[in-house]
């Protein structure tokens, strides 16, 4: 549904994923001494589950991205009327091709990554380890991704019944934290993974194997199920408030009406449910990542400065969605200039950010029963958060969606945003674990600088990178 | 004076060649009409002129200011309407028009913005999104975006195609006064009947080349003849290469 399948794009982003995790798995025991493998696989499992949850929440949007131009529907999903085929059967197989997809274009050079690994001497990794790591994450991503698309598929029908289904979920999770079910037993999948290095039992594996089975089961049948039987556009009236919104955000300066306009994509585009979607899904996977590494690892107990930085990441969930929350074709025969339009973006998405920020740090104080963590991690997620989003913007500029699977891009992208701020994470993890603390330190401080100085030196060379580039392709 | 300048220009898609070294030159107050059939390159050209793609050689003023060098001046002094591009999908009727004119630096554009709407009689669409507005509301909510603020000359792609004909009349009827005050237009159009009718200049593309162009009584082969009948000999082999044995003289 949102995806393309190109030759370049396809080859590329695996082949990154395969040599990211090679180098990964063999520097391991270099890089991170402390953590074994048993952890590696908890932490690469729940990255999984996250993935197939945002992945799957991708259907959440479905609506706005089917009908935003021009009112039509455009996508195949939207073809039943002038075709012989149910809109559930479509559903279904966009849903089989996307978990495919993406586990041909993910989860396997993960695992081809791995068993590379495995093949050097001087890692931990064994072939029958990754396989059971690859069957596993199999069933994690899916059941991630099943999950997430029955919620989306429940919510667009009715939004009773997708909060009802999110409150009886959360309430399930809440009780069995609460009454100390193991979380073998919550995510059966990680679970069975676990068991090859805690002495599986053939009868645990095969209740496990068997909870992951029937959830996912369950889980697509229901994202089936609730997926509408036909599409209809209605027609919707919205009050003309553009002057009112242009004045409200006239401290933005010479572009506030395109921050007026932006602001307005973005409301009625779903807006409400697109911030919550940018901060529930990361706060999410926060908490998760906190409560298992909590419970079955006390040496991953990470600062709060390592999860306000895993938060700053998601900077560039927030300015993915202000990018594309509409086309900008009609902008072609207006005297705009493609610079204001990103700098417009990008305002929106500071202000967005410090919203959303506020309540990660508050998440994160709340998850750490500590107000100081709270104000240690504002500062960290706010400019984490605004420096992926500047670099995204100065990279991806109004074509972040078309952009984001572009093998150029991702390399850039991954050298100037990513690999900045999960060097920042992975040093707060380590910091005060190890004899090399000065020079930890040393580099925090780099990467503080680099980040402030970059932030500052990408916006104001968005002028130049884009002034001459057209709104339509 | 000359409004718009075309020199020899060319553009190529990989190894298709959408023009061909197509010049032009039109003096201010004209209405310049383009024909030709689908594909011909009318709307490539009309996208070169008004600074929306570049050509691959060639050059082209507008106002006497270079379309790739200064494209932000051009859009300034012109309007565009284009042939498919839609109003932005979140804002309503009413908020698309004054988004316009306050892109465009209009004065006292409030009443403009009404007379617009009425002008359309799309009253009751002005709140409406225009994501969910017909294709026929588009191609008014567009007009009204392109004329609405009188710049002295406006490029119009296919501009009737999806009105009725209340208001292609209407429209008709507003441009031809926009010329006599003055105004230069560039259309596009597939409705010979319109563009005879309108425009003082007419020019016929076809496959990238310009394959005739002056007044109707320049175009002319022999007396009466008219638009359709001076295209369909001009475009040259139509019997053969478009119409497969299909025909009516109706």
């Amino acid at each position: 549904m949102h995806i393309a399948i190109g030759g370049q794009n396809f080859i590329l982003l695996p082949v990154l994923i395969l040599i990211g995790v090679f180098f990964g798995g063999v520097l391991q025991g270099t890089l991170v001494p402390e953590m074994d493998v048993r952890q590696m696989v908890l932490l690469l499992q729940m990255s999984v589950m996250m993935t197939g949850l945002i992945l799957g929440g991708f259907a959440f949007m479905a609506p706005e991205i089917a009908e935003k131009r021009f009112g039509d529907i455009k996508l195949l999903v939207a073809q039943q009327p002038y075709l012989p085929i149910e809109v559930k059967r479509i559903y279904f197989l966009i849903y089989v091709k996307d978990i495919l997809f993406y586990s041909t274009i993910i989860l396997a050079p993960i695992s081809i990554g791995l068993l590379g690994a495995a093949a050097l001497p001087m890692t931990d990794f064994t072939v029958i380890g990754v396989a059971v790591l690859a069957g596993c994450m199999f069933l994690t991503f899916t059941l991630g991704f099943a999950l997430a698309f029955a919620i989306s598929m429940a919510y667009i029908r009715s939004k009773g019944l997708g909060s009802a289904l999110i409150g009886s979920l959360g309430a399930l999770v809440v009780l069995a934290v609460l009454a100390d079910i193991p979380v073998k037993w919550i995510v059966p999948p990680v679970g069975l993974n676990l068991l090859k290095y805690s002495g599986a039992d053939i009868g645990t594996a095969f209740a496990l194997g068997m909870m992951s089975f029937s959830a996912i089961m369950a889980f697509s049948a229901m994202a089936i199920a609730f997926s509408k039987e036909k599409w209809e556009s209605k027609e919707h009236t919205a009050e003309s408030i553009l002057d009112r919104t242009e004045e409200r955000f006239s401290f933005t300066g010479f572009d506030s009406l395109l921050v007026a306009k932006e602001f307005l994509d973005m409301k009625r585009s779903g807006g409400t449910a697109k911030i919550a979607f940018t901060f529930v899904m990361p706060m999410g996977a926060l908490f998760m990542i906190k409560i298992l590494s909590d419970t079955i690892s006390d040496e991953l107990a990470f600062g709060p400065e390592f999860y306000a930085l895993t938060m700053g990441f998601f900077g560039m969930l927030i300015y993915y969605m202000i990018s594309g929350s509409d086309y900008l074709n009609s902008y072609q025969v207006l005297p705009i200039s493609p610079a204001d339009v990103i700098r417009a973006k990008l305002k929106l998405h500071f202000m967005m950010s410090a919203l959303v920020s506020v309540l990660m740090a508050v998440g994160i104080g709340l998850l750490f029963v500590d107000a100081m963590a709270m104000f240690v991690a504002l500062p960290i997620v706010l400019i984490g958060s605004v420096f992926m989003g500047v670099v995204m913007a100065y990279l991806t500029g109004f074509r972040t969606a078309e952009m984001l699977l572009e093998p150029k891009f991702l390399a850039l992208f991954t050298v100037l945003g990513a690999l900045p701020l999960s060097m920042a994470a992975a040093l707060y993890g380590v910091l005060g674990r190890d004899e090399y603390q000065d020079l930890v330190q040393f580099m925090l401080m780099g990467i503080a600088i680099y980040i402030l100085a970059g932030t500052y030196v990408y916006y104001s060379r968005i002028e130049n990178r884009w002034m001459h580039e057209s709104f339509v392709r | 004076m000359k409004v718009i300048v075309a020199e020899n220009i060319v553009k190529q898609f990989g190894d298709f060649t959408a023009l061909s070294g197509v010049s032009m030159s039109i003096p201010q107050g004209s209405f310049y009409g383009l024909c030709g059939p689908n594909g011909a390159g009318k709307t490539t050209l009309l996208k070169i002129l008004t600074s929306q793609i570049a050509p691959t050689s060639g050059n082209a003023f507008i106002f006497n200011f270079n379309v790739m060098q200064d494209p932000f001046k051009v859009k300034k002094e012109i309007a565009i309407m284009p042939e498919t591009e839609s109003p932005p999908s979140f804002l309503t009727v009413e908020e698309y028009l004054y988004f316009v004119a306050r892109i465009r630096e209009m004065e006292n554009f409030e009443g403009k913005i009404g007379e617009w709407i009425d002008f359309f009689k799309i009253e009751e669409k002005r709140e409406t999104l225009c994501k969910d507005l017909s294709k026929g509301m588009r191609q008014k909510v567009m007009l009204a975006a392109t004329l609405m603020p009188e710049t002295s000359l406006v490029f119009l792609d296919e501009p009737f195609i999806n009105l009725d004909p209340i208001f292609q009349r209407k429209v008709r009827a507003y441009l031809a006064n926009y010329i006599q005050r003055g105004g230069t237009i560039f259309m596009n159009t597939h409705i010979l009947e319109i563009a005879e009718k309108l425009c003082d200049r007419l020019a016929i593309i076809n496959r990238g080349v310009m394959i005739g162009e002056g007044t109707m009584s320049q175009l002319r082969s022999r007396p009466n003849e008219n638009l359709e009948q001076i295209f369909m000999r001009l475009v040259g082999g139509a019997d053969q290469y478009y119409m497969d044995g299909f025909d009516y003289e109706g």
